[in-house]
């Protein structure tokens, strides 16, 4: 063979085993509903009729049931149900899914489920409307105000009330964490989508870190594979400072909140939070920092005397925080999921009444997604709220 | 007198003449219409037979089974008469299971209640069942004449149907007759695989409103087909929000937004059949980015199903866009959850 030819298959073998080198790209084929993982049946019917199909569980013969049978429609966009019905068909109470709605049907994943629970106004207590979203509600979103974070009035909820699809991009996309950032927010739905990576070593250019082996393969409809995917245990939260719109973020997760609920979002110096980065004004904040506060920091890093960031290290369970260390924690801001489980839980506001002297998130009849207490604590709303600022507030504590 | 008689003898051989220019099947149709309706391929006027038409011993197809049998067929049953000419026969089209002559059947294959894999009952029409179809509303039993003339019509394959599913045949394409529904490549006899294979035909849109093939299939399927706005689609014909997907009127890319994409079904190589009056081929100009909007494609029933069936469930065809080959099934061996995404795929970019 010609010694140009084996110097050009030499090079196409190096080339082919670099590629075959290149780790996972975590989310190539993205979570469940994206790339290979999106089944069009699982939502769509296109004649609303399958009465003559393999079975009436499995009209396509894959031998794994389909959602469920077709029960009310023919609807719009071709769903197999109305639309957030169609997502809970099988993301509420069954095993083959990560259950949202409510108490969970599925073993509870270690610190329970990271986003915690949605409500409806039916379930009553423990998930009353007013401790999470609550899907169908057609309240205008607290803090809603698009244009400081550079959107239109985009949110439709209070027409057609809270969706899923309201912040889960419906047929999936490959980069953000749990299909977040709905393609209605328009041409600028990358800026409020964050990254991930599912690996043991953490990637901090990423927002989101799934600390579990990699690869992970979606849908296996089996809770004791997809429970480490989703579990507060497993889930950790990097610091990447950036702008959306007028506000300061540490972490897309905040961005994305902001789309709803923008007053309640940013950094000091901002409108909505207050403060005055460079002139020691400590007294200012009109609302909790979300962005860009280091914890027990001084000056205009963080604003120390109000947090302090021995205590936070010293918490025995930690929440969750922006940090590109989590080990030091040295840059550690707080965020949006600091304080709240992102679904709802079963306390107000979804708030996460963590006492930093709980040895775990509690596996109590409470149940890890509202906190941990310690062992001497009595259960109520106050003793819950004061254990949550205690985290990182000694006032009081 | 003498100059009367020879006037109308010429007019007579002048006649005769003309006949003897008509090609046998080119005005006629297809097989079971006008000249090609063989009387004794189906009857049989006394149930017995020794010898076939043209001498031969025996009694050729179909052979005598069954009888006498009523309409004095020659088998028992409209179905089992038709299948002893359609079914594993190399001088007819094989409509039932495997095709005996090897071509990509454009209306793929039937199948038989208790039919065995990978033809069972539920991955197309199945013969001699009495059900209500899907989307219907009446009891039938499926036969071969509900949705063919037994004895022939002008319609496309001879279907029923009290709108005729016009063609044409033997044009080319570019320069086609865009007034009927079907334009196919020829129809000549005995040669199966370019009469009733998958690239041998093309739909047009006669009616930008409608289609005579879906008004065909609504026959039976009547919920599956109708006007954009009405019980049965629903939705709006500027934004969307079908209740179930058209079979008309839509044109591809004309919504836009989270819709189907004329820039998606332009890149495929390997496409599904849609109605087209653009003078290219939208099968044979793969990735070429030929189409716009403008051009009104427009997917109806054959666009995702086989008219007979196929391999798939509901007689799909998973087709995906960069297929190298074409099979009855779309792109064969692939899954129902690939294969649903890879049909869908033709024309709507999510997930693909």
């Amino acid at each position: 063979m010609a010694k140009k030819n084996r110097l050009f298959l030499r090079l196409l073998l190096a080339i082919t085993l670099g590629v075959l080198l290149i780790p996972p790209w975590a989310g190539f084929t993205g979570e469940f509903h994206t790339g290979d993982s999106l089944v069009c049946y699982d939502c769509h019917t296109m004649h609303f009729s399958e009465t003559q199909g393999f079975s009436s569980s499995d009209p396509y013969g894959t031998g794994t049931p389909i959602a469920f049978p077709l029960t009310t429609g023919p609807n719009p966009y071709l769903l197999r149900q109305p639309q957030n019905g169609i997502c809970l068909s099988c993301h509420d109470g069954q095993a083959s899914a990560p259950d949202v709605m409510g108490a969970n049907a599925n073993a509870s994943p270690t610190g329970g489920r990271q986003a915690g629970a949605v409500n409806k106004v039916a379930l009553g207590s423990p998930y009353e409307t007013w401790k999470g979203h609550t899907v169908y509600s057609t309240d205008i979103p607290p803090g809603y105000n698009p244009s400081l974070i550079g959107l239109s009035d985009w949110y439709t909820g209070t027409t057609f009330g809270l969706k899923c699809i309201h912040c889960h991009e419906f047929h999936g996309s490959p980069l953000p964490y749990r299909n977040l950032g709905a393609s209605a927010l328009g041409p600028t739905a990358a800026s409020f989508q964050p990254s991930y990576v599912i690996n043991t070593a953490n990637d901090t250019t990423k927002d989101v870190w799934i600390n579990i082996a990699s690869p992970y393969t979606s849908g296996s409809g089996n809770a004791a594979t997809f429970n480490p995917y989703y579990a507060t245990a497993n889930i950790f939260f990097n610091r990447i400072d950036g702008t959306i719109g007028s506000l300061k973020t540490s972490n897309k997760i905040g961005s994305f909140c902001a789309t709803c609920h923008a007053n309640f979002h940013g950094g000091p110096g901002n409108s909505p939070i207050g403060g005055s980065p460079g002139n020691g004004n400590l007294e200012g904040f009109l609302r909790h920092p979300a962005a860009q506060t280091t914890i027990g920091a001084s000056g205009a890093a963080g604003y120390g005397g109000h947090s302090s960031l021995t205590r936070f290290v010293a918490n025995s369970t930690k929440v969750k925080v922006n940090t590109t260390n989590h080990v030091t924690y040295a840059d550690a801001s707080p965020f949006c999921l600091t304080c709240h489980k992102a679904h709802g839980n079963q306390n107000p506001f979804g708030l996460i009444f963590l006492s930093r002297n709980a040895t775990a998130f509690d596996p109590g009849p409470e149940g890890p997604e509202q906190g941990g207490w310690d062992a001497t604590q009595p259960h109520t709303t106050a003793e819950g709220y004061r254990n949550l600022c205690g985290q990182c507030h000694s006032q009081g504590n | 007198m003498d100059r009367k008689w020879a006037t109308l003898a010429v007019l007579f051989l002048a006649v005769l003449g003309l006949f003897a220019y008509i090609p046998r099947t080119g005005s006629t149709g297809e097989y079971h219409f006008g000249d090609n309706l063989i009387c004794y391929d189906c009857h049989t006027m006394h149930y017995s037979q020794q010898h076939q038409y043209g001498g031969a011993p025996g009694q050729g197809s179909p052979p005598l089974t069954g009888g006498p049998n009523t309409s004095l067929l020659r088998e028992a049953g409209v179905s089992n008469l038709c299948l002893g000419c359609h079914d594993g026969q190399n001088f007819a089209p094989d409509v039932l299971g495997a095709n005996a002559n090897g071509y990509v059947r454009q209306a793929g294959a039937l199948n038989r209640s208790g039919g065995a894999a990978p033809y069972q009952s539920w991955k197309g029409h199945t013969l001699d069942v009495t059900e209500t179809p899907p989307g219907g509303v009446s009891t039938l039993t499926i036969t071969c004449s509900q949705c063919h003339k037994a004895h022939g019509s002008a319609s496309f394959r001879n279907m029923t149907g009290a709108i005729a599913v016009t063609y044409t045949k033997g044009q080319l394409y570019a320069s086609r007759t865009k007034t009927v529904d079907v334009w196919l490549k020829q129809w000549l006899l005995g040669d199966l695989a370019n009469n009733y294979a998958y690239d041998s035909v093309r739909f047009n849109e006669r009616n930008v409103n409608d289609s005579a093939y879906a008004v065909f299939c609504q026959g039976c399927h009547q919920a599956f087909h109708g006007s954009v706005g009405g019980f049965a689609i629903g939705g709006n014909i500027n934004t969307g929000g079908f209740l179930r997907h058209p079979n008309a009127q839509v044109n591809i890319g004309a919504i836009g937004g989270g819709h189907s994409s004329i820039a998606q079904y332009n890149g495929g190589m390997s496409r599904v059949h849609v109605m087209s009056n653009s003078n290219a081929d939208y099968l044979a100009d793969p990735g070429n980015g030929t189409f716009t909007v403008a051009d009104g494609l427009t997917p109806s029933c054959f666009t995702c199903h086989k008219a007979h069936g196929n391999q798939n469930p509901f007689g799909l065809i998973f087709l995906a866009r960069d297929s190298i080959a074409v099979t009855e099934e779309g792109t064969a061996g692939v899954l129902p959850d690939v294969g649903m995404r890879n049909l869908c795929g033709q024309c709507h970019v999510q997930g693909n």
